[in-house]
């Protein structure tokens, strides 16, 4: 009766040992989910806020939309992003709170590429899985509170990214210099 | 007015419920079923899926015939036209349990005027509503009943979509009791999709 989405962190020390893991339900789809699902189902345009907060250009139907694999040079725009704030999920957030930037520098994280596979049935349900590694060549301790699904969306012009779903993690990871996190977002169907 | 409510369960991410009602000549609603959704079918998260992956995948068609969807911008589209049968929100008279496999309505009834046949009007749909935690928006199709007769035995409710140039179960319910539409009234159908943190 619900789409269903999960999320997992597995947290590794730089010789690959497991030191920590999570996984949970999903706090919460945001509304971006529904604006764009919305504009997809009906094929009108409406109103989106987008990662950069700007909610002038809106969301139309078009291919891209829902786009959820990664690219170089949008690594904090598309796909699964982390951060490091910590405020409760609420319905109209837009993106993570402090995001972690892609690099090797003080607090930042290597974001490798994502992967989208396909769906799976396995009766009553029906789901995939994406999923996205970081690796901490920072030098020091990074600290992960929050992580999200951000899309490729478009209005009726322009291109765009959007926060379809965030999460607080239950408790923060810290990414040890040379150590990596790996998560994984599940969207699953159940009859 | 007979009126059927069932408990509508906590929202939980993503959540499908739908409103039934049915009126007679005059527009007097007598009958109303508010529950939630049973279930979205495979098809819907395999879309969801095309679109996140951005590559083309096999799915079932509405006829039960694999095809190659592609990534396009009708992909989901359920808002349909007057008459318009391929996709839309749909009613039928089969009654066996839905499963995360079904395909299509069990035995939808067609478009006209005929026996046990409807003429589907153009959807409509609202707005994303905020309330609360809650983010909603609602999509709704009235079939009118012009077949002389009244058209009894209606157990199942559903959506067909768009998937490229084919077509698609989005998701289908079996209703709790058989509804009747009598000659010159209407059922109305209400899908709401809601999100909650």
């Amino acid at each position: 009766m619900k789409r269903e989405l999960w999320y997992s962190a597995v947290v590794r020390d730089p010789n690959g040992k497991v030191i920590a893991r999570e996984r949970r339900k999903s706090r919460s789809f945001l509304r971006q989910w529904n604006d764009i699902i919305r504009s997809q189902v009906t094929g009108a345009t409406g109103y989106i806020k987008r990662i950069d907060a700007d909610v002038v250009k809106g969301i139309a139907p078009e291919g891209q939309n829902i786009k959820m694999t990664s690219a170089g040079g949008i690594e904090t725009s598309q796909s699964i992003v982390v951060g490091s704030g910590d405020t409760a999920v609420t319905i109209s957030d837009y993106y993570v709170e402090t995001v972690i930037a892609h690099g090797a520098g003080a607090g930042e994280l290597n974001y490798q590429a994502a992967t989208v596979n396909d769906s799976v049935v396995s009766a009553p349900n029906c789901g995939f899985v994406v999923e996205r590694a970081f690796i901490n060549d920072s030098g020091g301790d990074v600290t992960v509170r929050e992580m999200a699904i951000c899309v490729r969306m478009k209005g009726e012009t322009y291109f765009g990214y959007a926060c379809i779903a965030r999460d607080v993690l239950g408790a923060p990871q810290v990414i040890p210099n040379g150590g990596s996190l790996s998560t994984a977002y599940t969207l699953r169907v159940t009859a | 007015m007979k009126r059927e409510k069932s408990t509508l369960v906590k929202p939980h991410n993503e959540v499908l419920s739908y409103l039934v009602e049915v009126t007679d000549k005059e527009g007097h609603v007598i009958k109303r079923i508010e529950a939630p959704s049973k279930s979205f079918v495979r098809q819907w998260n395999q879309v969801v899926n095309i679109q996140a992956k951005q590559l083309a995948s096999t799915l079932t068609d509405t006829g039960g015939v694999g095809r190659s969807i592609s990534v396009v911008s009708v992909n989901l589209l359920i808002q349909a036209g007057a008459g318009v049968t391929n996709y839309g929100i749909r009613v039928g008279k089969g009654s066996t349990a839905v499963t995360i496999n079904d395909y299509a309505l069990e035995t939808p009834l067609a478009e006209g005027a005929g026996a046990d046949q409807l003429n589907h009007v153009a959807g409509t749909y609202t707005g994303v509503a905020i309330n609360g935690s809650d983010a909603s928006f609602n999509i709704k199709r009235s079939m009118i009943n012009n077949s002389g007769s009244t058209i009894s035995g209606i157990n199942e409710i559903g959506a067909y979509m768009r998937m490229g140039s084919y077509y698609g179960l989005a998701f289908r319910d079996v209703l709790g009791g058989a509804v009747s539409v009598p000659d010159g009234g209407a059922i109305t159908i209400t899908y709401t999709i809601k999100v909650s943190a």
